[in-house]
């Protein structure tokens, strides 16, 4: 490997892992103290997450409360720091829409927004009626500082993707390197022509070593994967494991490269072994394909971006995200590969003592 | 082609000369299906039924695929390999197997049928389901044979089977079941159709690529 | 490897005595100032991960060089 591209890939991992805890979360509403809303006055405390109501509190803080696209002023009584304000809304006993929405807007974070599950069983409702509601003049709707979405749920776990996502692109660049090997097993066993049959031992060798060797650096990118996939699952979805096609898809990945690597153990001769191994990895590679990137996209799942896109849409990957996050993957991409280079000559290293 | 042919009849033949061996997988799939009847009585949900079918199904075809390189010596495989090209002899075999497990799996979904009753099928899109059960089969017995091939040449017996063939069939029995559920359900094509793609794709899949590599682990 | 368990066995100490016995109090644990514990944890896994491989590598090479200096 070259020297430089060690660099690169010292330098895309330090910028993309620092500036994955570096940056802050953008701004978010966080909830209301509120259950029940009635007609007439309403009051709660609204939180925040990273805002600055405090220092606005002089000029364009502002509260409203949403039913669909009509939107009621709030009186603003206190406001207690950066993420807390306490707020009362005046509201009229007809409303246009049952979609009630919390927004707070400062020139710093724009607006965001809270969508609460609310008793509103006090209320009538009647799409015309648009009494007490006006349009909203907002002082900014985009927040001005370099944040990572806010995401309900998810918060500053989304800082995860720096750091889960590149061991699933690492694993799949390194297997591929696997399967190219493998490819190269076959063909050079298959050259029925050379002459030489010692030739194609050594050749044979040397590729199925490669492959022996990426195969191992992918497994163990999978099972980090494994693992802190369960665990953000845990905290985000709420069970170690859930039944998600991506999920499932995984764990098979990891059982079918254990099996290789049992396949390979209980294979003596060097040149069969070669040959079995190299079958069976092709094989492998290609179900890798259908599992992780056929199958989750024909069955709904908890990643983000299903139907019909594996990947981040536009939505759920906005572009602060992608400047630590393509970083990342590459840096991971460059580690596994220098990682499979000192794996393989330690390999050939070993093979060498042996004869 | 004609050498395939042969190798077809072949293998049929030999099925049907020892029957001992086809009675004793008829009886594993009857014994299992008897072993759920008496643990669960009664079976209502769908979910259930598609999820016991291709558990069972598995297991038979794993039963079945066992004995598909290891009953010839060999002396036979080195007869054939002067005969017949390798492609010829594991598309005869993947075929042939294809076949007998989808005999054994409406065999089993004959004894379910018997144990169980027939109340599942009430909103059932039956041309669907009897679509699955095809493609399932062929799907076991084409991945299954090449993974037998595989164990058998490896040299280390039968427990190979199970541990290269578990992985590897996962992503087909998932589909499988989906799809068979679907059907039970009474899906129609167009909301069920996604599953039947993933199952095609996985059954050519499999095939060709027995095909492909097939050549590279006859010879020794 | 040994070695290696009781690394294994004295981080899970420290992550659960940090966050006491019980289910609730481990969410309650990860799930303060906005689940950036969740990713520390993952980080901190991804490192020792890696670490832990290269470990393995290097004692490869160690054995290596030992059977060098031998001949």
């Amino acid at each position: 490997m070259k020297l430089w591209l060690k660099i690169l890939c010292a330098v895309l991992l330090f910028y993309a892992l620092l500036s994955s805890f570096y940056h802050p979360l953008a701004p978010g509403g966080l909830t209301v103290d509120i259950e029940k809303l009635v007609p007439g006055a309403n009051t709660f405390v609204y939180s925040g997450y990273n805002t600055h109501f405090k220092d606005h509190s002089n000029d364009g803080l502002q509260f409203f409360v949403s039913s669909g696209s009509h939107y009621y002023p709030t009186e603003i009584i206190e406001v207690i720091d950066n993420n807390h304000a306490k707020v009362n809304v005046v509201l009229p006993d007809t409303l246009p829409s049952e979609e009630i929405a919390f927004y707070a807007n400062t020139p710093t974070d724009g607006t965001v927004y809270i969508m609460k599950p609310m008793d509103i069983s006090a209320f009538v409702f009647h799409q015309n009626y648009t009494n007490g509601s006006v349009p909203v003049k907002v002082a900014n709707d985009q927040h001005q500082n370099f944040g990572y979405p806010f995401q309900v749920i998810i918060f500053e776990s989304i800082r995860n993707l720096m750091w889960h996502v590149p061991m699933w692109f690492t694993m799949f660049v390194i297997m591929f390197i696997s399967f190219i090997q493998s490819i190269h097993v076959l063909s050079a066993t298959g050259r029925e022509n050379m002459l030489d049959s010692s030739m194609i031992y050594v050749q044979s060798g040397i590729h199925d070593r490669k492959a022996s060797a990426s195969a191992e650096t992918g497994l163990i990118f999978c099972i980090l994967g494994l693992i802190t996939g369960s665990i953000w699952a845990r905290f985000t979805w709420g069970a170690w494991w859930t039944n998600d096609p991506q999920l499932n898809g995984a764990m098979v990945v990891f059982l079918m490269y254990v099996a290789y690597f049992i396949l390979r153990n209980s294979v003596n001769d060097e040149e069969k072994r070669a040959r079995l191994a190299a079958i069976f990895n092709i094989f492998a590679f290609v179900l890798l394909v259908v599992l992780l990137m056929v199958m989750p996209r024909f069955a709904e799942g908890l990643h983000p971006g299903k139907s019909g896109n594996p990947a981040f849409s536009s939505y759920d990957l906005d572009s602060s995200l992608r400047m630590v996050f393509y970083p990342a993957v590459f840096g991971f991409i460059l580690l596994g590969y220098w990682i499979y280079n000192l794996r393989l000559r330690i390999k050939i290293l070993e093979s060498n003592e042996e004869i | 082609m004609t050498a395939f042919k042969e190798l077809l009849k072949k293998e049929i033949r030999l099925e049907l000369r020892q029957k001992h061996a086809l009675a004793g997988v008829g009886m594993y799939v009857l014994a299992t299906v008897f072993v759920c009847y008496l643990s669960l009585e009664t079976l209502e949900s769908q979910r259930l039924w598609g999820g016991l079918i291709w558990i069972t199904g598995l297991f038979t075809a794993f039963n079945a695929m066992q004995k598909t390189f290891q009953q010839e010596g060999g002396g036979t495989q080195l007869y054939l390999y002067t005969l017949a090209s390798a492609r010829s002899v594991i598309l005869s075999k993947a075929l042939y197997n294809a076949l007998l497990v989808s005999v054994l799996n409406t065999a089993s979904l004959m004894f379910f049928i018997l144990f169980f009753g027939e109340k599942p099928f009430a909103d059932a899109d039956l041309s669907q389901f009897v679509l699955g059960l095809l493609l399932g089969s062929t799907g076991l017995g084409f991945t299954l044979t090449f993974i037998s091939g595989l164990a058998y040449k490896s040299g280390s017996g039968v427990g190979l089977v199970a541990i290269l063939g578990f992985p590897v069939i996962i992503p087909l029995l998932i589909t499988i079941v989906r799809f068979t559920t679907g059907a039970l359900l009474g899906l129609t094509w167009l909301e069920n159709g996604l599953n039947l793609l993933v199952l095609v794709i996985l059954n050519a899949s499999s095939l060709l690529l027995s095909l492909l590599l097939f050549p590279y682990l006859w010879r020794d | 490897m040994k070695k290696y368990n009781a690394v294994f066995a004295c981080l899970l100490l420290v992550l659960f005595t940090n966050s006491a016995a019980a289910s609730s109090s481990l969410e309650e644990y990860f799930y303060a100032s906005g689940k950036i514990k969740v990713v520390i944890t993952v980080a901190a896994i991804v490192l020792i991960g890696l670490f832990v491989y290269l470990q393995r590598l290097d004692s490869r090479l160690k054995k290596l060089e030992k059977n060098k200096i031998e001949k």
